[in-house]
């Protein structure tokens, strides 16, 4: 990290820059959603704007987290604990992805049990 | 006592301590925030009804995004500021970030207020209505078509405030309230109202209570409704269940010794059936219970309620305290002074499960047939929609669900003043035509002196749920309220800190500046992630 004051004032030369790429990133997702002249894939949102739109916040994220956020170069343990903490959520996730898509699952919620006054709603 | 590696690191791990400290809370944001993103990722997979995409309004959320990834640049120019030993351009670039913290919570108050007072419908065929309900005028009072009453012209509830044009008007003869739960409030209200129409409300008959095996007490018939007087028969129904839980036990217990002694060796599970308590020999030690107070209205008075706080039949209600009601269901319309916005996309998804032809179950739908405002909107649409398609087919693209269902409140003002012969779309725009924004409507929404929209009065009958946007309408909005709730708090929590270091931080610059600067870099990291957070939200939320 940088200590001696010209290692701080060229970082915040690089400070400065990853604000303009940050600033720059966002007016991208903004036009690419809102301007249908300039819509990806098919027309109005769908995978490919989601997967753009997607793609530029975490650009965003890592600019962030490695340059704002030093973990460019931290310390071994940092990387350890936060690195943790994602694989954490990812791992979370996936439990109730199983749960979600588990072949014998009980739909009763939105369909009635059958042959229930509930099911004729839907 | 000094505080070991707060500026120096430790050996073992080569960090301060606070740094190790601020790393294992983000990590334990992360899988917060995790859980969050999940759930909308789940939600938004399972949902059963068309998911409102792109439905914020951009611009307040483009401008936070800025204002937050601003002010992550100037709170590490303040850090960097105080490594280089410079307070007085530390001061400034905090301030700058608080500032950025002030701004980014004002729009986002701005954005919920508007959400909060924006009404929407589901009728029972599944068409969404959204806009703004008209509110209640005094009875007797008449506006003349086409203008506005004047605040003295509009009906007040109990606590003055206006009533909106979204209740239940019930001709109550009876009301029956649960003696246990009762909310006050809503008693409040209908002595309010029954004084207002020169109304009694009064107890129906004699009420004999004991509030002690040789304490009787009395209330009269006749006497007027009040909340001590509700719970003074509360009390004394409380005394009486006190009481009789008590007997009721004993007596229990008495049979099971009898039983036992009756039945020697037997088990508890084998006597269950025959254990009963012996109702003659308690009789004269129970004292009387009354679960339910009656009172009658003279003259019958019609009181106004939410929706949502009654169940109504043609001649009952039942409110969700428990309070029953007898009498006459009134016509309790929903009046839409403007109908900004109004969308199909339910209708069609129902319709296409029943294998329905969508534009057949739109032609039918109960706001087409009964609304010519609408009916005239719609073939608007319909002429716009066949341009849009027409553009669209040149690219090898078609027109959305949401341009073909769904007429949002820029669209509506544009058909409202344009003739059907003149609705044009603008070329290679590939979008439906609308009204261009003032700046004020971005953060607002529709500017009602602007704008002319529809006004629509919707039968009690066909309304199925409504609700504002709030996180009751649907789990969009359940998940949009918490995630930017909590990152909103976080802003909050953040700033405090920041704040804490830029007015309370000048003492300890000048006795260990490099212990601040350390402070300022965890405060740093934590507004980071506050940023990194809203990197993800801002996309997901607003644009997709």
């Amino acid at each position: 990290m940088a200590d001696s004051p010209e290692a701080l004032q060229k970082s915040l030369r690089l400070y400065k820059m990853i604000g303009g790429v940050l600033f720059a990133g966002t007016v991208i997702t903004v036009l690419v959603a809102t301007r249908p002249e300039l819509d990806f894939g098919k027309h109005g949102f769908d995978t490919a704007d989601m997967v753009l739109g997607l793609l530029i916040a975490t650009v965003k994220a890592t600019l962030v987290a490695a340059i704002f956020m030093h973990l460019n170069h931290e310390k071994r343990m940092i990387y350890w604990l936060f690195g943790f903490g994602i694989l954490a959520a990812f791992f979370l996730v996936a439990l109730i992805a199983l749960a979600k898509w588990d072949p014998i699952h009980y739909n009763g919620f939105r369909t009635g049990v059958p042959g229930s006054e509930q099911g004729a709603h839907w | 006592m000094e505080i070991p590696y707060i500026v120096t690191p430790r050996k073992d791990t080569g960090l301060f301590n606070s740094k190790i400290a601020i790393w294992l809370f983000l990590a334990s944001e992360v899988m917060l925030f995790g859980g969050f993103f999940s759930a909308y990722i789940f939600l938004r997979l399972g949902a059963d009804f068309p998911w409102p995409e792109r439905t914020l309004p951009v611009l307040p959320g483009l401008i936070n995004t800025f204002v937050l990834i601003g002010s992550s640049v100037t709170v590490v120019f303040a850090w960097a500021a105080l490594k280089m030993r410079q307070w007085g351009k530390f001061q400034f670039f905090m301030s700058v970030t608080i500032a950025c913290a002030g701004i980014f919570m004002v729009l986002k108050g701005i954005e919920y207020n508007v959400k909060f007072h924006h009404q929407a419908l589901r009728l029972k065929d599944y068409a969404v209505v959204e806009g703004h309900l008209g509110y209640k005028v005094k009875d007797g009072v008449h506006v003349e078509h086409g203008k506005e009453p004047t605040e003295d012209q509009l009906a007040k509830d109990s606590k003055g405030k206006k009533i909106e044009e979204n209740v239940v008007n019930f001709e109550a003869a009876e009301i029956s309230f649960n003696t246990v739960r009762v909310e006050s409030p809503w008693v409040e209200a209908m002595i309010a109202r029954a004084t207002e129409k020169n109304a009694t409300i009064k107890l129906a008959s004699k009420i004999d209570l004991k509030t002690a095996p040789d304490k009787v007490v009395t209330f009269d018939a006749g006497t007027e409704l009040s909340l001590a007087l509700l719970d003074s028969i509360k009390e004394a129904h409380l005394a009486a269940r006190k009481n009789n839980g008590a007997v009721r036990t004993d007596n229990l217990r008495e049979q099971w010794v009898k039983a036992h002694e009756a039945n020697p060796g037997k088990r508890d599970w084998e006597l269950a059936d025959q254990v009963v308590i012996d109702t003659a020999a308690i009789a004269d030690k129970l004292m009387p219970e009354q679960p339910a107070i009656i009172f009658s209205v003279e003259p019958a008075t019609t009181f106004q309620f939410r929706p949502r706080d009654i169940q109504e039949a043609a001649e009952s209600g039942a409110l969700r305290d428990g309070t029953a009601l007898k009498g006459k269901l009134q016509e309790s319309p929903m009046v839409f002074h403007y109908v900004d916005a109004i969308d199909f996309r339910h209708l069609v998804m129902k319709a296409e499960e029943k294998g329905i032809d969508p534009k057949v179950a739109i032609e039918n739908s109960w706001l087409l047939k009964e609304n010519h405002e609408l009916k005239e909107i719609w073939e608007k649409q319909q002429v716009a929609l066949a341009q849009l398609t027409a553009e669209l087919a040149t690219h090898e693209r078609v027109p959305t669900e949401k341009d073909k269902y769904r007429i949002g409140w820029q669209e509506m003002a544009y058909y409202s003043k344009t003739a059907i012969s003149d609705v044009k779309i603008t070329p290679k725009k590939y979008a439906m035509p609308k009204v261009k924004e003032e700046l004020n409507e971005e953060f607002f929404g529709p500017d009602y002196k602007l704008r002319t929209f529809p006004h629509l009065t919707v039968p009690r009958g066909e309304v199925q749920f409504t609700s504002k946007f709030a996180p009751a309408w649907n789990t969009y909005y359940a998940v949009y309220f918490t995630m930017t709730g909590l990152h909103g708090l976080h802003v909050i929590g953040g700033a405090l800190v920041l704040a804490y270091y830029l007015f309370f931080g000048k003492k300890m610059y000048l006795s260990n500046p490099e212990w601040l600067a350390n402070r300022v870099e965890i405060g740093g990291l934590f507004w980071h992630f506050v940023d990194l957070v809203w990197i993800f939200l801002f996309p997901i939320l607003y644009l997709m």
